[in-house]
């Protein structure tokens, strides 16, 4: 049984990143996991399986960001009970940072707490369409490939990884 | 009950099987529809505790509803590897669902229309699939259980959003649709990138069914809708019920071009169609991107009459092919067990696919043109 490298308990997820040509193999409690952030860590299991490349480049930031912090301060013990009820949702423990950096909610109840951020949010995806000026103009296969990556980049840090194996074909045709 | 995998196997969802009136443009139509809980984390924020306290209000409650009495039902953590990507490869499960473990719970009624997720990406995601090109069936189908389920639940709705969901651009009916469309015609001419730029901007997308199987290959599509805003179901029902009419008709339109560019004497129409006759007959280790792709081509030529059997049964021969389509690896042998290098044990998938494969080219004839009736 391995355990997790943060606190110390037993591991449920378990990461195999690549990092400077060494594999470093990753143990976290579900506990953890939620602390660094890491929304729906099963839903890497399949990214890894069914995903590769992208599941490796999603998770490769997360394990330097582990790696470094694992370092600093080991066996941490994780507590997060809300601070502040304006970025804490205090059914579920999830924060406003949680939601900025993945797009999705904790649970029911954060749709209250995060209403205006949600709603900014949708405000800005609406403004965020394609310009009629901008489908018209000629698009350098370059400036394509940059706009295919960003939002590549975005689903896949949605964790929205159907999307994300769209966009891929997508860039490979470019090639 | 356990899932019995070997007769999920050989009794496919109907849709796989036949088409509708519409003949075999529309295969079948799909929806998804999710809840959740009120004061439970969604399943991907949840712990261990959390998911099985969802699973343990919502399995018994589902398991009361009618329908679902003596449905298969498992943990995921039942579930291998195999099995799951069988399950989605044909859409049964969404990928998510693939990856869960512990807390997260499979059901599937007798019928194999309509499969339940408990924490999946939501608490509750019901898959419905109905043959043909009939929303209101499915939507019966898709509203069954919900329905039920509500006299004893609450779903997390509010008045302003409706259902609420881990995305929130998702939440309002908690109700996304999708046609499942055959499209040789438009897949042979290219055409399917241009209608794809074409329908974006109509706020639909096309996907290819079986995602995995790489870009160009098959020609089973699914068109689908963005999941419906609060108060939009029937707005949407009604403009993907278009959209895939138009299709339906531009379609037709190829396939009886490429039959007149046939007639004229281009073999370049009719090409793919005798090389995926000759795969069928000859061919004896058919990749799972081979046998879909070939499959598509025969449906071809069964509708246009380039295909015929004696009996007039060619429909149903070729149906009992398509229902055997791929299962959850990349290689179907059709190998005879007489034939076997290696003879080692032969599943009863790959004897059943050898049979309909002997069945069908024994049974039909391929001709040069159409056989008017
Ligand atoms: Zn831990
Ligand atoms: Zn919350």
């Amino acid at each position: 049984m391995k355990k997790c490298q943060i606190c110390g308990k037993r591991a449920s997820i378990y990461l195999t990143q690549i990092i400077n040509g060494q594999a470093t193999d990753l143990a976290l409690c579900e506990t953890c996991a939620r602390e660094k952030g890491l929304f729906d860590p099963q839903s890497l299991t399949f990214a890894e399986k069914f995903f590769p490349e992208v599941f490796r480049k999603s998770v490769d930031k997360i394990v330097k960001e582990l790696i470094g912090q694992a370092e600093e301060a080991p066996a941490a013990t994780p507590k997060s009970r809300c601070a502040d009820l304006l970025t804490c949702c205090p059914t579920c423990g999830y924060k406003l940072e949680n939601f900025r950096s993945c797009g999705r909610l904790g649970c029911s109840d954060c749709y209250n707490v995060f209403a205006s951020e949600i709603r900014a949010e949708a405000g800005a995806e609406e403004s965020g369409e394609p310009l009629p000026a901008e489908e018209a103009a000629p698009v350098s296969p370059a400036l394509q490939r940059s706009r295919l990556e960003q939002k590549l980049q975005a689903a896949i840090e949605r964790e929205d990884y159907e999307t994300a194996a769209t966009l891929r074909d997508e860039l490979k045709k470019l090639n | 009950m356990a899932f019995n995998f070997q007769s999920l196997q050989k009794q496919l969802p109907a849709w796989f099987r036949q088409g509708g009136a519409e003949g075999d443009v529309v295969l079948g139509t799909m929806g998804r529809l999710v809840r959740n809980l009120p004061g439970h984390a969604f399943p991907g924020w949840s712990t261990a505790e959390g998911r099985k306290a969802v699973a343990d209000i919502l399995l018994p409650a589902i398991l009361e509803q009618p329908g679902f009495k003596n449905a298969w039902h498992a943990e995921m953590t039942e579930l291998d590897y195999g099995f799951r990507r069988a399950l989605l490869e044909r859409r049964q499960i969404s990928p998510c669902m693939a990856a869960r473990q512990g807390g997260c719970h499979l059901l599937m009624n007798r019928k194999q229309d309509t499969v339940v997720m408990i924490n999946e990406e939501e608490h509750l995601a019901i898959h419905s699939f109905a043959p043909g090109f009939d929303f209101d069936t499915l939507l019966q189908q898709l509203y069954r259980l919900p329905m039920g389920l509500s006299q004893a639940l609450d779903f997390a709705q509010d008045a302003h959003t409706g259902y609420l969901t881990s995305l929130p651009a998702e939440a309002g009916e908690g109700v996304q649709l999708y046609t499942v469309l055959h499209l040789p015609g438009m897949t042979i001419s290219n055409m399917v990138p241009q209608i794809n730029r074409g329908i974006e901007k109509l706020q639909l997308h096309i996907a290819p069914f079986y995602p995995h199987l790489g870009e160009e290959c098959g020609c089973t599509y699914i068109l689908y809708t963005t999941p419906a805003p609060l108060g939009a179901l029937e707005d949407t029902v009604a403009h993907l019920t278009t959209i895939t009419g138009t299709l339906i008709e531009r379609e037709n339109q190829v396939r009886a071009r490429l039959q007149e560019m046939t007639l004229r004497g281009d073999v370049f129409a009719i090409d793919r169609l005798n090389r995926s006759y000759g795969l069928m007959q000859y061919a004896r280790a058919i990749t799972a991107a081979e046998w879909a792709d070939a499959i598509s081509m025969l449906r071809l030529g069964v509708a246009a009459g380039y295909i015929t059997s004696p009996d007039a049964t060619s429909d149903e021969l070729l149906a009992e092919l398509a229902g055997l389509a791929i299962q959850g690896g990349d290689f179907a042998t059709t190998a005879p067990t007489t034939e076997r290098r290696h003879p080692r044990e032969a599943t009863a998938a790959e004897l059943a696919r050898c049979t309909a494969v002997r069945h069908f080219i024994n049974h039909t004839t391929l001709h040069t043109a159409p056989a008017t009736a």
